[in-house]
């Protein structure tokens, strides 16, 4: 008997195994496009040994204007955060919630899930982590330096899949 | 009692003429050989597993996503194939010295599967918001301690759920009640198959940690702690396998002790009462719990009625941190008292413990900086020594009042 339930086991591990592989190989097809702005860097971009560089971006950065949230959240706490297109094609921070209200949303606008940062009260700001700051594959002999700004590319799959598409210098 | 110290002991009971040689040999008899272990199989475990994580999340880069993951999975399902037939082998032939072979290519093939999942994650850049991998992985651990009955492979199981629950805790600050859910009604049913204490002790142990994750890092009100303690003291009265419920007991006491400690020092601070919110479902259910804990003891062991009073919600009153240590102390103080009276190791065991936590407590709050140091453990090991005293001659007295009548 526990010799099938040990082959059932070995049949799980690869049922599971796939159709994670399945699942994550869809975001070619079916993940959504978004291009969203770095601040300037504010120091000499730095590319670890691993090829990753890690950015800021303006939507990390939401404005009390924007913040309809009224509790005050703890760090950490997920947040999601409806972008919209705007006409450069850039998106930009719409809404705030503490859960998706948006689901299903389609077109130029997209919902990321966020992890809550701090509130800045000089610059009434609050800020908020997307796990999409660190780029990674980023070329070590770029000729990025401080003060620019990069437009970068995201694949957005379900899941929580990230696919980085591309990055490119604006200014 | 173990063999070899039965043959030791009926040495000299021969020699000293109390048995035969004959009824030396017959009463060894009863006591069968010990298993001997071979732990370096499972020292190379853990060096193994180690280094298959490091290799398949940094060293594999080269490699092609699909190719890693294809070897990976392949190789875990080598591993449980070769271990699977080892530990059946080992199994049947009930050897004097356990090689442990199998196991350990069994939990290495665990280890490889768990690699394969964090590549797939890291691969595909996967932004996790929950521990989910972890909680798959957990999973097939558990299905691993059902199907290999087998200490070390319930320990690395345990550990592993209780890893993703603390990266679950510090990653994503969020409390996973499904890993919760999966330790209890997974470990559960082994520890009470098995009955062995060490099986007992992983799964308490475990519990009392990721209740302390629960109370601090999700409900955010440490207080809550000693209902999820207490309810873990009281499920020991339902649990029928006796070493299971013994242990549970144990370790609920040994960890509301050690809560307390933290307590003293955690309600200090001016902060702490600013942020925390009196939650009236916190006394209601510590209340009914206490209510069930008196009902329980009264029924089946009044003596130990006093461990409830570890429980009670002192935070409330002025100056908790003064409370805190003399509750500790009372504990202590009493369990010394009966422990020793009744003849009971468990209860003097604890006590002796109530009484080096509430002496380091003490000392730590108000004594660092003023007694010297050695003085300290000096005045502690003279109480001590002063209670034993007492407790032999009140045992003394009535040794011989049971002589006189």
């Amino acid at each position: 008997m526990k010799k099938y339930i040990l082959y059932g086991l070995l049949l799980l591990q690869i049922i599971i195994i796939s159709t994670l592989i399945f699942l994550f190989e869809q975001i070619d097809e079916t993940g959504k496009e978004i291009m969203i702005q770095t601040k300037a860097f504010e120091y000499e971009p730095y590319v670890a040994y691993n090829s990753s560089l890690y950015v800021d971006y303006k939507i990390n950065e939401i404005d009390q204007a924007t913040w309809t949230i009224e509790d005050e959240l703890d760090y950490n706490t997920d947040v999601y955060v409806l972008l919209k297109k705007d006409s450069d094609g850039l998106f930009q921070v719409s809404e705030v919630a503490l859960e998706d209200i948006w689901s299903g949303v389609e077109g130029d606008r997209v919902v990321l899930q966020a992890s809550y940062g701090y509130y800045d009260r000089d610059s009434k700001k609050h800020y908020v982590n997307y796990k999409l700051e660190e780029l990674y594959n980023v070329p070590e002999a770029t000729e990025w330096k401080q003060g620019d700004i990069l437009n970068v590319t995201w694949k957005i799959g379900k899941w929580g899949q990230f696919k980085l598409v591309g990055m490119e210098k604006v200014n | 009692m173990r063999r070899d110290i039965v043959e030791r002991e009926s040495g000299k009971w021969v020699e000293k003429a109390i048995i035969t040689e004959a009824q030396r040999e017959e009463i060894i008899v009863l006591y069968p050989e010990g298993t001997k272990q071979n732990i370096f199989a499972l020292f190379a475990v853990i060096f193994i597993s180690i280094g298959v994580l490091i290799f398949a999340l940094s060293d594999l880069t080269f490699m092609p996503t699909m190719m890693k993951i294809v070897l990976l999975l392949a190789v875990s399902t080598g591993l449980y194939l070769v271990g699977s037939n080892f530990y059946v082998r080992e199994e049947r032939q009930d050897l004097k010295w356990k090689s442990y072979y199998g196991i350990s290519f069994i939990l290495i093939g665990y280890f490889f599967f768990g690699a394969t999942l964090l590549v797939i994650i890291q691969d595909y850049h996967i932004q996790l918001f929950s521990a989910w991998p972890f909680i798959i992985w957990s999973f097939i651990g558990i299905i691993l301690c059902h199907l290999f009955e087998n200490k070390y492979m319930y320990a690395f199981s345990i550990i592993v759920t209780l890893l993703s629950q603390v990266y679950s805790a510090f990653s994503f600050s969020s409390f996973s009640y499904l890993l919760l859910l999966l330790f209890i009604l997974g470990y559960v049913p082994i520890v009470y198959q098995r009955g062995t204490k060490s099986f007992s002790y992983y799964f308490s142990i475990g519990l009392s940690l990721q209740f302390i994750l629960l109370s601090i890092n999700e409900i955010e009100n440490y207080y809550w702690m000693f209902v999820f303690i207490l309810l873990m003291y009281l499920f020991a009265y339902f649990i029928t396998e006796r070493v299971f419920a013994k242990v549970l007991t144990a370790v609920s006491i040994w960890t509301v002790m050690l809560y307390r400690m933290f307590e003293s020092f955690y309600v200090q601070e001016s902060y702490v009462f600013d942020e925390m919110s009196m939650q009236a479902s916190f006394f209601i259910s510590l209340a009914i719990l206490l209510i069930l804990g008196i009902a329980l003891n009264w029924r089946q062991n009044r003596l130990a009625m006093m461990d409830l009073i570890l429980f009670l919600p002192v935070f409330m009153l002025p100056f908790p941190y003064v409370w805190v240590i003399v509750i500790l102390f009372i504990y202590a103080v009493y369990s010394l008292l009966i422990g020793y009276r009744d003849g009971m190791d468990e209860r003097m065991k604890l006590g002796i413990g109530g009484f080096v936590i509430a002496n380091l407590t003490l000392y730590t709050q108000y004594a660092w900086d003023s007694i010297n140091r050695s003085l300290f453990f000096i005045i502690g090991g003279i109480i001590l020594f002063g209670l034993s005293v007492l407790l032999d001659r009140v045992r003394k007295k009535q040794l011989d009042k049971g002589e006189d009548s």
